[in-house]
Protein backbone atom coordinates (compact mmCIF):
# COMPACT_ATOMS: atom_id res chain seq x y z
CA UNK A 1 0.00 0.00 0.00
CA UNK A 2 1.31 3.21 -0.82
CA UNK A 3 1.02 6.29 1.26
CA UNK A 4 -1.47 8.19 -0.63
CA UNK A 5 -3.67 4.91 -0.58
CA UNK A 6 -3.26 4.36 3.59
CA UNK A 7 -3.85 8.20 3.55
CA UNK A 8 -7.53 8.23 1.78
CA UNK A 9 -8.14 5.11 4.24
CA UNK A 10 -7.52 6.79 7.59
CA UNK A 11 -10.59 8.52 8.65
CA UNK A 12 -12.25 5.18 8.00
CA UNK A 13 -9.06 3.76 9.64
CA UNK A 14 -9.67 5.25 12.79
CA UNK A 15 -13.28 5.00 13.07
CA UNK A 16 -12.49 1.09 12.64
CA UNK A 17 -15.26 0.99 9.97
CA UNK A 18 -12.62 -0.31 7.42
CA UNK A 19 -13.09 -4.44 7.01
CA UNK A 20 -10.29 -6.54 8.23
CA UNK A 21 -8.57 -7.02 5.44
CA UNK A 22 -7.67 -3.18 4.76
CA UNK A 23 -7.48 -2.49 8.67
CA UNK A 24 -4.36 -4.95 8.95
CA UNK A 25 -2.97 -3.18 5.93
CA UNK A 26 -3.22 0.38 6.85
CA UNK A 27 -1.76 -0.89 10.42
CA UNK A 28 0.98 -2.63 9.03
CA UNK A 29 1.99 0.22 6.45
CA UNK A 30 1.69 3.06 9.75
CA UNK A 31 4.16 0.89 11.83
CA UNK A 32 6.38 1.63 8.81
CA UNK A 33 5.64 4.98 8.02
CA UNK A 34 6.20 8.04 10.07
CA UNK A 35 4.37 10.34 8.20
CA UNK A 36 1.52 8.48 7.58
CA UNK A 37 1.62 7.65 11.83
CA UNK A 38 1.56 11.38 11.99
CA UNK A 39 -0.98 12.22 9.56
CA UNK A 40 -2.87 9.84 11.25
CA UNK A 41 -2.47 11.43 15.18
CA UNK A 42 -3.32 15.12 13.12
CA UNK A 43 -6.89 13.15 12.36
CA UNK A 44 -7.13 11.61 15.40
CA UNK A 45 -6.57 15.00 16.87
CA UNK A 46 -9.08 16.56 14.62
CA UNK A 47 -11.83 14.39 15.87
CA UNK A 48 -10.79 14.29 19.15
CA UNK A 49 -11.01 18.09 19.46
CA UNK A 50 -14.70 17.96 17.47
CA UNK A 51 -15.74 15.51 19.99
CA UNK A 52 -14.17 17.34 23.07
CA UNK A 53 -16.29 20.30 22.14
CA UNK A 54 -18.81 20.35 25.05
CA UNK A 55 -22.20 20.73 24.60
CA UNK A 56 -24.09 23.83 25.94
CA UNK A 57 -27.39 24.13 27.14
CA UNK A 58 -29.80 25.97 24.77
CA UNK A 59 -31.22 29.36 26.45
CA UNK A 60 -33.58 28.66 29.28
CA UNK A 61 -36.82 28.99 28.47
CA UNK A 62 -36.08 27.79 24.84
CA UNK A 63 -39.01 25.11 24.77
CA UNK A 64 -41.15 27.77 26.10
CA UNK A 65 -40.36 30.10 23.76
CA UNK A 66 -40.93 27.76 20.76
CA UNK A 67 -44.04 26.42 22.37
CA UNK A 68 -45.36 30.09 22.16
CA UNK A 69 -44.81 30.58 19.10
CA UNK A 70 -46.05 27.50 18.13
CA UNK A 71 -49.46 28.13 19.85
CA UNK A 72 -49.47 31.48 18.06
CA UNK A 73 -49.74 29.37 14.52
CA UNK A 74 -51.83 27.04 15.74
CA UNK A 75 -54.96 29.78 16.70
CA UNK A 76 -53.97 31.78 13.55
CA UNK A 77 -56.21 30.15 11.20
CA UNK A 78 -54.38 30.06 8.12
CA UNK A 79 -55.39 27.41 5.06
CA UNK A 80 -58.51 24.91 4.59
CA UNK A 81 -56.20 22.59 7.13
CA UNK A 82 -56.46 24.80 10.28
CA UNK A 83 -60.03 25.66 9.53
CA UNK A 84 -61.16 22.35 8.88
CA UNK A 85 -59.17 20.68 11.80
CA UNK A 86 -61.33 20.09 14.15
CA UNK A 87 -63.89 18.13 11.88
CA UNK A 88 -61.25 15.82 10.46
CA UNK A 89 -62.85 13.33 12.15
CA UNK A 90 -66.33 14.05 12.70
CA UNK A 91 -67.32 14.22 8.58
CA UNK A 92 -66.70 11.64 7.16
CA UNK A 93 -65.51 11.97 3.27
CA UNK A 94 -68.57 10.02 2.47
CA UNK A 95 -71.14 12.24 4.08
CA UNK A 96 -69.64 15.55 2.42
CA UNK A 97 -69.64 13.70 -0.76
CA UNK A 98 -73.47 13.27 -0.25
CA UNK A 99 -74.16 16.75 1.10
CA UNK A 100 -72.17 18.08 -2.23
CA UNK A 101 -74.32 15.82 -4.19
CA UNK A 102 -77.63 16.71 -2.89
CA UNK A 103 -76.34 20.94 -2.95
CA UNK A 104 -75.48 19.96 -7.01
CA UNK A 105 -78.89 18.28 -7.75
CA UNK A 106 -81.51 20.82 -6.06
CA UNK A 107 -79.46 23.41 -8.12
CA UNK A 108 -79.59 21.75 -11.00
CA UNK A 109 -83.40 20.62 -10.44
CA UNK A 110 -84.48 24.76 -9.57
CA UNK A 111 -81.85 25.69 -13.01
CA UNK A 112 -84.25 23.35 -15.37
CA UNK A 113 -87.40 24.22 -13.56
CA UNK A 114 -86.55 27.66 -14.48
CA UNK A 115 -86.16 27.28 -18.00
CA UNK A 116 -89.17 25.06 -18.63
CA UNK A 117 -90.94 27.75 -16.65
CA UNK A 118 -89.31 30.40 -19.12
CA UNK A 119 -89.88 29.88 -22.24
CA UNK A 120 -88.55 32.80 -23.24
CA UNK A 121 -85.73 32.45 -21.57
CA UNK A 122 -82.17 33.55 -23.15
CA UNK A 123 -80.86 30.89 -20.95
CA UNK A 124 -80.50 27.97 -23.89
CA UNK A 125 -79.51 29.15 -27.57
CA UNK A 126 -82.48 28.60 -29.47
CA UNK A 127 -80.55 25.67 -30.95
CA UNK A 128 -83.46 24.05 -32.39
CA UNK A 129 -84.95 25.93 -35.29
CA UNK A 130 -87.63 27.98 -33.71
CA UNK A 131 -86.87 31.72 -35.04
CA UNK A 132 -88.94 32.34 -38.24
CA UNK A 133 -86.69 34.30 -41.16
CA UNK A 134 -87.31 37.36 -42.46
CA UNK A 135 -90.04 37.67 -44.82
CA UNK A 136 -88.02 38.11 -48.14
CA UNK A 137 -85.93 35.70 -47.01
CA UNK A 138 -88.37 33.22 -46.16
CA UNK A 139 -89.69 34.18 -50.10
CA UNK A 140 -86.41 34.14 -51.65
CA UNK A 141 -85.68 30.49 -50.08
CA UNK A 142 -89.04 28.61 -50.20
CA UNK A 143 -90.76 30.86 -53.42
CA UNK A 144 -89.78 27.52 -55.65
CA UNK A 145 -89.92 25.15 -52.86
CA UNK A 146 -91.88 22.21 -52.95
CA UNK A 147 -93.79 23.53 -50.07
CA UNK A 148 -97.36 21.82 -49.86
CA UNK A 149 -100.47 23.25 -49.12
CA UNK A 150 -101.39 21.88 -45.73
CA UNK A 151 -104.83 23.16 -45.99
CA UNK A 152 -105.23 20.80 -48.83
CA UNK A 153 -104.07 17.60 -47.14
CA UNK A 154 -105.66 18.87 -44.05
CA UNK A 155 -108.00 16.46 -42.71
CA UNK A 156 -109.86 18.67 -40.33
CA UNK A 157 -111.47 21.25 -43.11
CA UNK A 158 -109.75 24.54 -42.12
CA UNK A 159 -108.99 27.80 -43.76
CA UNK A 160 -105.46 28.44 -44.87
CA UNK A 161 -104.68 30.64 -42.37
CA UNK A 162 -105.80 28.46 -39.69
CA UNK A 163 -103.91 25.60 -40.82
CA UNK A 164 -100.44 27.94 -40.59
CA UNK A 165 -98.66 26.75 -37.90
CA UNK A 166 -97.11 29.49 -36.61
CA UNK A 167 -98.93 30.15 -33.44
CA UNK A 168 -96.53 29.70 -31.19
CA UNK A 169 -96.94 26.99 -28.31
CA UNK A 170 -97.39 29.57 -25.72
CA UNK A 171 -99.44 32.06 -27.69
CA UNK A 172 -101.69 28.79 -28.55
CA UNK A 173 -101.83 28.15 -25.19
CA UNK A 174 -102.81 31.36 -24.15
CA UNK A 175 -104.96 31.89 -27.17
CA UNK A 176 -106.96 29.02 -25.81
CA UNK A 177 -107.16 29.80 -22.91
CA UNK A 178 -109.01 32.76 -23.89
CA UNK A 179 -111.87 29.89 -24.15
CA UNK A 180 -114.44 31.32 -27.43
CA UNK A 181 -112.57 34.00 -28.70
CA UNK A 182 -109.35 31.55 -29.02
CA UNK A 183 -110.01 30.54 -32.49
CA UNK A 184 -110.29 34.32 -34.06
CA UNK A 185 -106.95 35.46 -31.78
CA UNK A 186 -105.40 32.69 -33.86
CA UNK A 187 -106.60 33.41 -36.82
CA UNK A 188 -105.84 37.54 -36.31
CA UNK A 189 -101.96 36.23 -34.82
CA UNK A 190 -101.48 34.13 -37.88
CA UNK A 191 -100.01 37.27 -40.37
CA UNK A 192 -98.06 38.97 -38.00
CA UNK A 193 -94.30 39.30 -39.51
CA UNK A 194 -93.19 37.76 -36.58
CA UNK A 195 -94.58 34.25 -37.35
CA UNK A 196 -94.64 34.78 -41.11
CA UNK A 197 -94.33 31.58 -41.68
CA UNK A 198 -93.39 30.38 -45.74
CA UNK A 199 -96.06 27.84 -45.96
CA UNK A 200 -98.09 30.54 -46.34
CA UNK A 201 -96.43 31.92 -49.34
CA UNK A 202 -96.06 28.61 -50.28
CA UNK A 203 -99.40 27.73 -50.08
CA UNK A 204 -100.36 30.26 -52.78
CA UNK A 205 -97.53 29.75 -54.83
CA UNK A 206 -96.68 25.68 -54.83
CA UNK A 207 -100.23 24.37 -53.94
CA UNK A 208 -98.67 20.61 -54.45
CA UNK A 209 -99.48 19.06 -51.10
CA UNK A 210 -96.96 16.69 -50.36
CA UNK A 211 -98.20 15.40 -47.45
CA UNK A 212 -100.56 15.90 -44.64
CA UNK A 213 -100.23 17.79 -41.79
CA UNK A 214 -100.05 16.01 -38.73
CA UNK A 215 -103.66 16.49 -37.07
CA UNK A 216 -102.13 17.29 -33.68
CA UNK A 217 -102.43 20.68 -31.57
CA UNK A 218 -99.36 21.54 -29.74
CA UNK A 219 -100.20 22.34 -26.56
CA UNK A 220 -96.90 23.20 -24.74
CA UNK A 221 -93.30 23.44 -25.15
CA UNK A 222 -90.33 22.71 -23.33
CA UNK A 223 -87.22 24.27 -22.80
CA UNK A 224 -86.55 27.71 -22.92
CA UNK A 225 -85.98 29.88 -26.62
CA UNK A 226 -88.28 28.01 -28.19
CA UNK A 227 -90.97 30.70 -28.48
CA UNK A 228 -92.13 30.03 -32.04
CA UNK A 229 -91.22 26.43 -31.94
CA UNK A 230 -94.74 25.91 -33.43
CA UNK A 231 -93.20 26.99 -36.45
CA UNK A 232 -90.11 24.92 -36.50
CA UNK A 233 -91.23 22.04 -36.02
CA UNK A 234 -94.70 21.30 -37.77
CA UNK A 235 -96.22 18.63 -35.71
CA UNK A 236 -99.76 19.97 -34.88
CA UNK A 237 -100.74 22.91 -36.71
CA UNK A 238 -103.70 23.89 -34.33
CA UNK A 239 -106.82 21.69 -35.95
CA UNK A 240 -109.80 24.14 -36.46
CA UNK A 241 -112.13 24.35 -33.28
CA UNK A 242 -110.30 21.44 -31.70
CA UNK A 243 -108.90 23.46 -29.37
CA UNK A 244 -110.32 23.04 -26.42
CA UNK A 245 -109.74 25.71 -24.32
CA UNK A 246 -108.57 26.15 -20.81
CA UNK A 247 -107.92 22.11 -21.58
CA UNK A 248 -104.61 22.00 -20.76
CA UNK A 249 -102.23 23.76 -18.46
CA UNK A 250 -100.24 26.77 -19.44
CA UNK A 251 -96.52 25.36 -20.36
CA UNK A 252 -95.04 27.44 -17.27
CA UNK A 253 -97.48 24.93 -15.47
CA UNK A 254 -95.54 22.02 -16.82
CA UNK A 255 -92.80 21.81 -14.24
CA UNK A 256 -91.76 18.26 -13.38
CA UNK A 257 -94.14 18.28 -10.39
CA UNK A 258 -97.23 19.30 -12.44
CA UNK A 259 -96.17 17.43 -15.41
CA UNK A 260 -99.28 15.43 -16.69
CA UNK A 261 -98.87 12.31 -17.61
CA UNK A 262 -98.61 11.89 -21.30
CA UNK A 263 -100.78 9.02 -22.96
CA UNK A 264 -97.50 8.09 -25.70
CA UNK A 265 -94.27 9.84 -25.49
CA UNK A 266 -91.84 9.51 -28.33
CA UNK A 267 -87.84 10.61 -28.11
CA UNK A 268 -87.32 12.15 -31.82
CA UNK A 269 -84.02 12.97 -33.19
CA UNK A 270 -83.94 16.00 -35.98
CA UNK A 271 -82.65 14.96 -39.08
CA UNK A 272 -79.44 16.31 -39.93
CA UNK A 273 -80.06 17.32 -43.80
CA UNK A 274 -83.31 19.94 -41.93
CA UNK A 275 -80.57 21.74 -40.54
CA UNK A 276 -78.66 24.39 -42.29
CA UNK A 277 -77.00 27.44 -41.33
CA UNK A 278 -77.88 31.02 -41.81
CA UNK A 279 -74.74 31.20 -44.44
CA UNK A 280 -75.78 27.91 -45.70
CA UNK A 281 -79.41 28.62 -47.17
CA UNK A 282 -78.64 28.22 -50.65
CA UNK A 283 -76.27 25.14 -50.31
CA UNK A 284 -79.43 23.75 -48.14
CA UNK A 285 -81.31 25.18 -50.33
CA UNK A 286 -79.89 23.62 -54.05
CA UNK A 287 -79.85 19.99 -51.66
CA UNK A 288 -83.60 20.24 -50.35
CA UNK A 289 -84.83 20.66 -53.83
CA UNK A 290 -82.87 17.76 -55.32
CA UNK A 291 -83.79 15.96 -52.67
CA UNK A 292 -87.03 16.86 -53.14
CA UNK A 293 -87.10 16.41 -49.68
CA UNK A 294 -90.63 15.94 -47.95
CA UNK A 295 -89.37 17.74 -44.88
CA UNK A 296 -91.18 21.11 -44.15
CA UNK A 297 -88.57 23.34 -44.49
CA UNK A 298 -89.61 25.34 -41.39
CA UNK A 299 -88.07 22.53 -39.32
CA UNK A 300 -84.46 23.05 -41.10
CA UNK A 301 -84.98 26.78 -40.12
CA UNK A 302 -82.34 28.53 -38.49
CA UNK A 303 -82.12 31.11 -35.86
CA UNK A 304 -80.41 34.07 -37.51
CA UNK A 305 -79.76 35.08 -34.18
CA UNK A 306 -77.55 31.69 -33.39
CA UNK A 307 -75.80 31.02 -37.03
CA UNK A 308 -73.51 28.79 -34.71
CA UNK A 309 -75.91 26.44 -33.25
CA UNK A 310 -75.67 23.80 -35.62
CA UNK A 311 -72.62 23.60 -33.66
CA UNK A 312 -73.48 23.87 -30.39
CA UNK A 313 -74.71 21.68 -27.49
CA UNK A 314 -76.65 18.47 -29.74
CA UNK A 315 -78.27 16.96 -26.38
CA UNK A 316 -80.14 20.03 -25.98
CA UNK A 317 -84.01 18.65 -25.95
CA UNK A 318 -86.80 20.29 -26.39
CA UNK A 319 -89.86 18.61 -25.11
CA UNK A 320 -93.82 19.36 -27.20
CA UNK A 321 -97.02 18.29 -25.91
CA UNK A 322 -99.71 17.34 -28.17
CA UNK A 323 -103.34 16.78 -27.88
CA UNK A 324 -104.23 14.34 -30.62
CA UNK A 325 -107.46 12.82 -31.16
CA UNK A 326 -107.68 8.85 -30.63
CA UNK A 327 -108.80 8.46 -33.86
CA UNK A 328 -105.74 10.37 -35.74
CA UNK A 329 -102.89 8.91 -33.67
CA UNK A 330 -101.91 6.68 -35.97
CA UNK A 331 -101.84 9.54 -38.63
CA UNK A 332 -99.95 12.16 -35.85
CA UNK A 333 -97.62 9.32 -35.41
CA UNK A 334 -96.80 8.78 -39.18
CA UNK A 335 -96.35 12.42 -39.35
CA UNK A 336 -93.54 12.41 -36.67
CA UNK A 337 -92.01 9.76 -38.15
CA UNK A 338 -91.42 11.73 -41.18
CA UNK A 339 -90.75 14.54 -39.64
CA UNK A 340 -87.71 13.73 -37.26
CA UNK A 341 -86.60 10.13 -36.79
CA UNK A 342 -88.19 8.62 -34.01
CA UNK A 343 -85.52 6.95 -31.40
CA UNK A 344 -88.20 5.35 -29.24
CA UNK A 345 -91.49 5.21 -28.02
CA UNK A 346 -93.91 4.61 -25.27
CA UNK A 347 -97.07 4.18 -27.65
CA UNK A 348 -100.48 4.18 -26.14
CA UNK A 349 -102.11 0.73 -25.56
CA UNK A 350 -104.63 -0.47 -27.68
CA UNK A 351 -107.03 -0.50 -25.23
CA UNK A 352 -106.59 2.76 -23.70
CA UNK A 353 -106.62 4.16 -27.05
CA UNK A 354 -109.89 2.50 -27.66
CA UNK A 355 -110.68 3.66 -24.49
CA UNK A 356 -110.35 7.32 -25.40
CA UNK A 357 -111.35 7.01 -28.59
CA UNK A 358 -114.93 6.26 -27.15
CA UNK A 359 -114.87 8.89 -24.62
CA UNK A 360 -113.97 11.41 -27.31
CA UNK A 361 -110.79 12.38 -25.55
CA UNK A 362 -107.70 13.61 -26.84
CA UNK A 363 -104.84 11.85 -26.49
CA UNK A 364 -101.49 13.86 -24.94
CA UNK A 365 -98.50 12.73 -26.82
CA UNK A 366 -95.31 13.97 -25.09
CA UNK A 367 -92.59 14.50 -28.00
CA UNK A 368 -89.01 14.75 -26.99
CA UNK A 369 -87.05 16.40 -29.46
CA UNK A 370 -82.98 15.86 -29.01
CA UNK A 371 -80.80 17.65 -32.06
CA UNK A 372 -78.61 16.03 -34.62
CA UNK A 373 -76.07 14.13 -33.57
CA UNK A 374 -72.85 16.31 -33.61
CA UNK A 375 -70.77 14.22 -36.06
CA UNK A 376 -70.51 16.29 -39.00
CA UNK B 1 -34.60 2.13 10.94
CA UNK B 2 -32.99 -0.27 12.83
CA UNK B 3 -33.69 -2.12 16.08
CA UNK B 4 -31.46 0.28 18.16
CA UNK B 5 -32.69 3.63 16.49
CA UNK B 6 -36.65 2.45 17.53
CA UNK B 7 -34.76 1.78 21.24
CA UNK B 8 -32.87 5.34 21.12
CA UNK B 9 -35.94 7.21 20.18
CA UNK B 10 -37.97 5.99 23.19
CA UNK B 11 -37.51 8.09 26.21
CA UNK B 12 -39.04 7.89 29.79
CA UNK B 13 -42.33 8.87 29.29
CA UNK B 14 -42.63 6.06 26.72
CA UNK B 15 -43.86 7.88 23.64
CA UNK B 16 -41.91 7.66 20.72
CA UNK B 17 -40.45 10.34 18.46
CA UNK B 18 -43.26 9.41 16.04
CA UNK B 19 -46.01 8.76 18.23
CA UNK B 20 -45.55 12.59 18.94
CA UNK B 21 -45.42 13.66 15.40
CA UNK B 22 -49.14 11.88 14.97
CA UNK B 23 -50.57 13.23 17.61
CA UNK B 24 -49.15 16.44 16.42
CA UNK B 25 -50.55 15.66 13.18
CA UNK B 26 -53.68 15.23 14.69
CA UNK B 27 -53.62 18.85 15.96
CA UNK B 28 -52.43 18.09 19.23
CA UNK B 29 -49.96 20.91 19.43
CA UNK B 30 -48.80 20.04 23.41
CA UNK B 31 -47.00 16.93 21.60
CA UNK B 32 -44.50 19.37 19.89
CA UNK B 33 -43.40 20.20 23.48
CA UNK B 34 -41.78 16.50 24.28
CA UNK B 35 -40.29 16.94 20.81
CA UNK B 36 -39.14 20.37 20.95
CA UNK B 37 -37.54 19.10 24.97
CA UNK B 38 -36.42 16.26 23.30
CA UNK B 39 -34.42 17.47 20.87
CA UNK B 40 -33.74 21.25 22.11
CA UNK B 41 -30.21 20.56 22.58
CA UNK B 42 -28.85 18.42 19.96
CA UNK B 43 -29.93 21.08 17.26
CA UNK B 44 -28.58 24.09 19.74
CA UNK B 45 -25.47 22.23 19.51
CA UNK B 46 -25.58 21.42 16.21
CA UNK B 47 -26.64 25.25 14.85
CA UNK B 48 -24.38 26.74 17.31
CA UNK B 49 -21.04 24.95 15.95
CA UNK B 50 -22.12 25.35 12.63
CA UNK B 51 -22.50 29.02 13.40
CA UNK B 52 -20.53 29.65 16.27
CA UNK B 53 -22.75 32.51 17.55
CA UNK B 54 -24.96 31.50 20.63
CA UNK B 55 -27.48 33.75 19.90
CA UNK B 56 -27.83 33.40 16.17
CA UNK B 57 -27.81 29.48 17.17
CA UNK B 58 -30.89 29.78 19.77
CA UNK B 59 -32.99 32.27 17.08
CA UNK B 60 -31.98 29.43 14.06
CA UNK B 61 -33.04 26.67 16.40
CA UNK B 62 -36.41 28.17 17.44
CA UNK B 63 -36.84 29.08 13.45
CA UNK B 64 -36.07 25.11 12.90
CA UNK B 65 -38.35 23.70 15.50
CA UNK B 66 -41.40 26.22 13.95
CA UNK B 67 -40.72 24.94 10.33
CA UNK B 68 -40.46 21.18 11.45
CA UNK B 69 -44.30 22.35 13.25
CA UNK B 70 -45.46 23.68 10.52
CA UNK B 71 -44.09 20.89 8.23
CA UNK B 72 -45.43 18.19 10.25
CA UNK B 73 -47.90 17.33 8.16
CA UNK B 74 -45.50 16.28 5.43
CA UNK B 75 -43.38 14.21 8.09
CA UNK B 76 -44.24 10.68 6.76
CA UNK B 77 -42.54 8.59 9.36
CA UNK B 78 -40.17 6.86 6.44
CA UNK B 79 -37.26 8.45 8.55
CA UNK B 80 -36.25 9.15 12.33
CA UNK B 81 -38.02 12.66 13.10
CA UNK B 82 -34.14 13.21 14.49
CA UNK B 83 -33.13 12.55 10.96
CA UNK B 84 -35.80 14.95 9.69
CA UNK B 85 -34.93 17.63 11.98
CA UNK B 86 -30.98 17.61 11.35
CA UNK B 87 -31.51 18.27 7.96
CA UNK B 88 -34.03 21.20 8.60
CA UNK B 89 -31.49 22.61 10.65
CA UNK B 90 -28.68 22.06 8.94
CA UNK B 91 -30.44 23.74 6.13
CA UNK B 92 -31.40 26.84 8.24
CA UNK B 93 -28.09 26.94 9.81
CA UNK B 94 -26.29 26.78 6.00
CA UNK B 95 -28.57 30.07 5.24
CA UNK B 96 -27.71 31.91 7.95
CA UNK B 97 -24.46 31.14 7.69
CA UNK B 98 -24.09 32.48 4.19
CA UNK B 99 -25.80 35.58 5.52
CA UNK B 100 -23.45 35.70 8.08
CA UNK B 101 -20.38 35.61 6.06
CA UNK B 102 -21.25 37.90 4.31
CA UNK B 103 -21.68 40.23 6.94
CA UNK B 104 -18.54 39.04 8.75
CA UNK B 105 -16.10 39.73 5.70
CA UNK B 106 -17.49 43.32 5.90
CA UNK B 107 -16.12 43.99 9.30
CA UNK B 108 -13.31 41.16 9.25
CA UNK B 109 -10.97 40.79 6.35
CA UNK B 110 -9.74 37.28 6.18
CA UNK B 111 -6.09 38.55 6.02
CA UNK B 112 -6.10 39.78 9.10
CA UNK B 113 -7.95 36.81 10.47
CA UNK B 114 -4.67 34.90 11.50
CA UNK B 115 -3.27 38.15 13.19
CA UNK B 116 -6.34 38.81 14.90
CA UNK B 117 -6.04 35.36 16.59
CA UNK B 118 -2.49 35.42 17.39
CA UNK B 119 -2.23 34.10 20.66
CA UNK B 120 -1.27 36.82 22.91
CA UNK B 121 1.19 35.61 25.57
CA UNK B 122 -1.07 34.09 28.74
CA UNK B 123 -1.85 31.50 31.31
CA UNK B 124 -0.99 28.05 29.33
CA UNK B 125 -4.00 27.01 30.62
CA UNK B 126 -6.10 29.29 29.29
CA UNK B 127 -4.60 29.13 26.52
CA UNK B 128 -5.09 24.99 26.64
CA UNK B 129 -8.47 24.78 27.06
CA UNK B 130 -10.49 28.30 25.88
CA UNK B 131 -8.01 29.08 22.93
CA UNK B 132 -8.00 25.36 21.27
CA UNK B 133 -12.23 25.49 21.38
CA UNK B 134 -12.24 29.00 19.41
CA UNK B 135 -9.49 27.91 17.24
CA UNK B 136 -11.79 24.74 16.15
CA UNK B 137 -14.55 26.99 16.23
CA UNK B 138 -12.93 29.09 14.26
CA UNK B 139 -11.79 26.41 11.95
CA UNK B 140 -15.56 24.93 11.57
CA UNK B 141 -16.45 28.31 10.30
CA UNK B 142 -14.38 28.46 7.56
CA UNK B 143 -15.47 24.92 5.94
CA UNK B 144 -17.64 24.46 3.58
CA UNK B 145 -21.41 24.37 5.57
CA UNK B 146 -21.68 21.22 4.49
CA UNK B 147 -18.22 20.31 5.16
CA UNK B 148 -18.69 21.33 8.42
CA UNK B 149 -22.56 19.74 9.04
CA UNK B 150 -21.15 16.33 7.90
CA UNK B 151 -18.04 16.66 10.78
CA UNK B 152 -20.48 17.85 13.42
CA UNK B 153 -22.87 15.02 12.92
CA UNK B 154 -20.43 12.40 13.05
CA UNK B 155 -18.04 13.30 15.36
CA UNK B 156 -20.03 16.11 17.53
CA UNK B 157 -23.22 14.14 17.81
CA UNK B 158 -21.95 10.38 16.92
CA UNK B 159 -24.85 10.09 14.15
CA UNK B 160 -24.11 6.99 12.20
CA UNK B 161 -23.18 6.96 8.76
CA UNK B 162 -26.55 5.86 7.47
CA UNK B 163 -28.59 8.22 9.25
CA UNK B 164 -26.33 10.98 8.61
CA UNK B 165 -26.62 9.87 4.83
CA UNK B 166 -30.34 10.43 5.22
CA UNK B 167 -30.17 13.52 6.73
CA UNK B 168 -28.04 14.99 4.07
CA UNK B 169 -29.92 12.74 1.19
CA UNK B 170 -26.62 11.35 0.00
CA UNK B 171 -25.10 7.63 -0.65
CA UNK B 172 -23.12 6.07 2.39
CA UNK B 173 -20.36 6.39 0.27
CA UNK B 174 -20.66 9.67 -0.35
CA UNK B 175 -21.07 10.12 3.33
CA UNK B 176 -17.39 8.95 4.48
CA UNK B 177 -15.34 10.02 1.11
CA UNK B 178 -17.10 13.56 2.18
CA UNK B 179 -16.26 13.15 5.81
CA UNK B 180 -12.53 12.57 5.31
CA UNK B 181 -12.74 15.74 2.94
CA UNK B 182 -13.96 17.50 5.15
CA UNK B 183 -11.74 16.14 8.38
CA UNK B 184 -8.52 16.57 5.72
CA UNK B 185 -9.27 20.45 5.47
CA UNK B 186 -10.57 21.21 9.37
CA UNK B 187 -6.90 19.28 9.77
CA UNK B 188 -4.84 21.27 7.61
CA UNK B 189 -6.55 24.49 9.16
CA UNK B 190 -5.99 23.54 12.86
CA UNK B 191 -2.14 22.56 12.70
CA UNK B 192 -1.51 25.73 10.91
CA UNK B 193 -2.56 27.29 14.52
CA UNK B 194 -1.18 24.82 16.01
CA UNK B 195 2.38 25.31 14.56
CA UNK B 196 1.86 28.94 14.84
CA UNK B 197 1.39 28.68 18.42
CA UNK B 198 4.23 26.32 18.61
CA UNK B 199 6.53 28.72 17.19
CA UNK B 200 5.23 31.25 19.39
CA UNK B 201 5.76 29.03 22.72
Amino acid sequence: MTCAEVQLLLSEYIEKSLDAIRMKAVEIHLLACPDCRAETEGFMDCIRQISELPLLDPPIGFTQRVMAHVREIESRPSGWRRILAPFRIGVPIQATALVLVAVVAVFLYQKESQIRGNPASPAIPSILPSQPLSDDRSDDHFAGKPEQSRAAAEPAPASPKQSSPTASAIQSAEVRKKTAAGTEQVKTKTPSPSNAEPSSAGDVKNPVSRRGPIPAQEVATGMGGLQSSGDSFRVGPPIGGSARPGFFLPERFLSPIAEPSADAEFIVRRRETQRHDQDGIARSEAARQSAESDIAPAIAKQSPASPSSSSSPVNLREIRWFSVPADQYDQFRKDLASEASIDSEKTIAPSEREFAQKSNRELLIKVIIVSPPAER
Amino acid sequence: MNRSNLTKEMVADGISDAECVRRVQRGEADAFEILVRRHEKTIFNLVYRMLGDAEEAAEVSQEVFLSAFRAAGQFRGDANFSTWLYRIAINHASTRRKTLNSRQRKVVPIESADSLHDPEPGPLEILEKQEIREKVQFALNQLEPDDAAVILLRDLQDVSYSEVAQVLEIPVGTVKSRLHRARQALKSRLQSYFSAERKAV
